[in-house]
């Protein structure tokens, strides 16, 4: 997907772990864990929002579209 | 997924595996006994074979053998129904068990299917990825099966009957395709291509976060 989410970095960035995260924001940390691998097919506004509060960031710093073209 | 439906998925599976597990064995004896029935089995000759028929009468060809042939008295002309054959040969008593054994094999992968089926009702997962393909097996075998068991029992049947001799009456086997049957395995199929969908709603509803 040209699609991808950077939650990884937004992690290292903020200090955090996936687990933290989880706790902060009230999502499993299977469904997290599906969104930081990129195997997520859509991610609800609510989730965005709760992200978004929790790593104080915007949602383009979570999400970016890389170009199929461009992706190597 | 309400509790009663799991339940009844269950209950409804219990039976299905006496079913496939009773099937599986007279398979299995099927199968040994087979080769034994081929070769020499005593008394084969007592054992009949049933045949579905449809009879034409020829009168011209009876004319005189009637007790009364007047004109007011209704006369049988034509019919249909079956017919038990006696026979010794070993071709037909062959093709006799190896068609009961496809049979039992095509019985076999129905009831596999929709165990398979049931369990995952019964575990929740109704629209598990694998269950479309389940459900296009039975439906093509419903349509196969309405397709291919009429035409073997007309060949059957025309082995039988060709070996028959009776003045003045013709036997053929018909060739009995049940329409409603093969509607049914078109619907199965649609009601597969339903699940198919389903169960991709389902996984991206499972891959949203």
């Amino acid at each position: 997907m040209a699609i991808q989410v950077n939650l990884n970095m937004m992690l290292v960035r903020r200090g955090m772990s996936l687990t933290d995260l989880s706790n902060a924001v009230g999502i499993t940390l299977a469904n997290l864990s599906i969104l930081k691998t990129g195997k997520a097919k859509a991610i609800r506004f609510s989730t965005l929002d709760a992200l978004c509060r929790t790593l104080q960031c915007q949602p383009g710093d979570l999400l970016e579209y890389t170009a199929p073209d461009h992706r190597e | 997924m309400s509790r009663r439906i799991t339940l009844l998925a269950r209950v409804i599976r219990g039976y299905l595996d006496f079913a496939f597990y009773a099937l599986l064995v007279v398979g299995v004896a099927l199968l040994v006994m087979t080769p034994f029935v081929i070769a020499s089995a005593p008394g084969i000759e007592d054992a009949d074979i049933k045949v579905a028929v449809r009879f034409v009468i020829d009168q011209s060809a009876l004319a005189g053998s009637s007790p009364r042939s007047d004109d007011v008295i209704p006369s049988l002309v034509q019919g249909q129904g079956d017919l038990r054959v006696r026979s010794q040969s070993r071709l037909v008593w062959a093709w006799f068990l190896i068609s009961s054994l496809l049979v039992l094999g095509v019985w076999l992968l129905v009831l596999h299917q929709l165990r398979a089926l049931l369990r995952s009702v019964a575990g929740g997962t109704p629209f598990a990825p694998e269950n479309p393909g389940r459900i296009k097996t039975v439906g093509w075998v419903t349509i196969a099966w309405q397709t291919v068991v009429p035409l073997a029992k007309y060949l059957v049947g025309r082995v039988l009957v060709g070996e028959l001799a009776i003045r003045g009456i013709t036997l053929k086997p018909p060739i009995d395709f049940n329409a409603d049957a093969l509607f049914l395995g078109m619907a199965i199929l649609v009601l597969a291509e339903i699940f198919r969908q389903a169960s991709e709603l389902q996984r991206e509803q499972s891959l949203t976060v």
